[in-house]
């Protein structure tokens, strides 16, 4: 008999299990992977270099575009940004909306996270059932901002529009019935034997390790880390709410898929919070274009500044991060004129797939679809 | 288990940025004492490069933002760079991500990394796109070529000018 040599595969870049473009090249012994060198950038659109060329209200709807799943928290942290480099008050009203649009999109990103996993695990029904939800959440989306994924709602300064109270009662009616499809889905997989097979103690990380792969988010969280932006350098109005962090102990793959569970409830509650502020006190001012603005002067003015954008002092800078359901986004920027100098997008799905390597390694060939699932990937923000 | 609860201290204020700057001659050495010393549980959360044409101290200024999680601070370490710099690997491995995209989009080499691939930018990519002198469209574009039958490279065509527009007033600043 011939040494047995390892050998080289392909993982993608068309295979469904790699989430969009990763072309991933396996090191095979056996079944057991030896080596996993990622391949990323077939979906590169040099987002950084494009917002160099665009004044700070153009460069808003590019960051929709980066985490296709979670879009309304990208932009948001633009939009924080903005608001810290040119000193910006947001109203209260707009920051309750905020909150409770941030929270839904992280109810968007989780159910994709969680059952697109469960797909590539093999369980196919949760998949049907949080794309129905989702459905859902999309269709506000769709009523608040006109457009169903791409929604340049929080804009800098505010929103886009207010909510119109009809909203508020459906996603109200929305969020009553929604723990329970969580259930649902918690009955089909939390239990359930092969989920657990394929879940329990695959791609354990250890808190040292996590924290030197610089990890963030619920796979943070589930390396037993309670860090959250949210609780620990608050932004917006989550200093008022009551939630709790939920915190996994062993750092496997099933730790990060309860926690993950376990954070769409806690939103749900964040939201709840949200919509008790937002029926109960009417927002006052409107908060885009102000009613005098109709006035010549006033619209040209606005006019101006809408083209020209503010200008930001040469080489002041700004770093502004929160918490996307993927993790830590950060955005860093620094002035010049009305066009920055340098932007750059600290995207936690990055760091997280860097670290693929060091968790697939030892495993089965068919965990690394695991992994790649617990990880919750998207290459719009990977690839930037 | 509750964050707020555990660390009061936590959510008590507001961080909008990083709550120390430090500018460093040789950074390496001031992130090797954080992650000796200060941090005490953190990490090295992101690493970028800015191109600054023209500067005598080093064209290239690197920033690294460390996190110290226990004590809920962020660092943010600055040094300009001669494109040739130390790679901080051996302390956190996230930066060896972080250091192949610097040195792809702004050709700075980072001594002691292990390996220097390129990563976001297409197999066979030559120029460094972040750098200033970089336009934005770039030098080439690929398309399939219906006599070679393949995806082949060739200079940009633009059927429209790229158009840029100055809004900044020669009169107000």
């Amino acid at each position: 008999m011939g040494k047995l040599k390892s050998f080289t595969i392909n993982f993608g870049p068309q295979h469904p299990a790699a989430h969009g473009v990763l072309r991933l090249i396996l090191e095979l012994d056996g079944e057991v992977v030896v080596r996993a060198d990622p391949h990323v950038g077939l979906l590169h659109r040099g987002t950084e270099k494009l917002l160099e060329e665009r004044n700070l209200l153009q460069g808003l709807p590019y960051f929709d575009r980066l985490d296709y799943v979670s879009i309304i928290a990208y932009e948001h942290v633009y939009s924080m940004g903005v608001e810290n480099l040119l000193d910006l008050q947001v109203s209260l009203h707009a920051q309750w909306t905020r909150v409770l649009f941030l929270e839904l999109t992280r109810l968007l990103n989780h159910l994709i996270a969680i059952t697109t996993h469960a797909l590539d695990v093999g369980a196919l029904t949760p998949f049907l059932w949080g794309f129905e939800e989702r459905e859902k959440l999309i269709e506000f989306y769709e009523r608040v901002s006109g457009a169903r994924i791409h929604a340049a709602y929080i804009r800098p300064g505010g929103l886009a529009t207010p909510v119109e109270p009809g909203l508020l009662q459906d996603i109200t009616q929305f969020l009553t019935q929604f723990p329970s499809r969580l259930n649902e889905i918690e009955e089909m997989l939390t239990n359930n034997r092969i989920w657990r097979q394929r879940l329990v103690d695959i791609g354990v990380v250890s808190l040292e390790s996590a924290l030197d792969w610089g990890f963030s988010g619920p796979i943070l969280r589930g390396s037993s880390w309670g860090w959250d932006l949210r609780v620990a350098a608050p932004y917006e109005t989550y200093q008022k709410i009551n939630f709790s962090v939920p915190v996994g102990l062993h750092g496997d793959c099933f730790d990060r898929y309860l926690v993950r569970m376990e954070e769409m409830r806690q939103s749900c509650l964040i939201a709840g919070a949200a919509l008790d502020f937002l029926c109960s006190n009417s927002e006052s001012a409107p908060i885009g274009l102000e009613s005098e603005s109709f006035q010549m002067e006033n619209l040209i003015a606005h006019f101006k500044k809408f083209t020209s954008g503010d200008s930001i002092r040469s080489s002041f800078f700004i770093y502004s991060a929160a918490e996307a359901p993927k993790g830590e986004f950060g955005v860093y920027f620094v002035g010049n004129g009305n066009k920055p100098w340098r932007v750059h997008l600290r995207a936690p799905g990055f760091v997280h797939l860097s670290a693929l390597d060091g968790m697939a390694v030892d495993h089965m060939i068919a965990d690394v679809v695991t992994l790649i699932g617990t990880q919750d990937i998207v290459f719009g923000e990977i690839d930037r | 288990m509750e964050l707020a609860r555990l660390y009061p201290r936590w959510s008590a204020g507001t961080l909008s940025g990083p709550q120390f700057i430090l500018s460093a001659t040789q950074p390496v050495r001031v992130l090797t004492l954080l992650k000796g010393s200060l941090l005490h549980r953190g990490g090295l959360t992101d690493l970028w490069g800015t191109d600054y044409p023209g500067t005598p101290k080093g064209r290239i200024q690197l920033s690294w933002a460390v996190w110290s999680y226990t004590r809920g601070l962020r660092y943010l370490v600055q040094g300009r760079i001669k494109f040739i710099a130390t790679s901080v690997v051996h302390l956190w491995p996230a930066a060896i991500w972080f250091e192949r995209e610097v040195w792809e989009m702004l050709g700075t080499y980072f001594e002691g990394h292990p390996d220097l691939r390129r990563l976001l930018t297409d197999y066979g990519f030559n120029g460094l796109p972040l750098t200033k002198d970089f336009p934005c469209v770039g030098y080439t574009e690929v398309r399939f070529s219906e006599r070679a039958k393949r995806v082949i490279l060739r200079g940009v065509r633009l059927t429209q000018e790229f158009r840029t527009f100055d809004f900044t007033s020669p009169w107000e600043n």
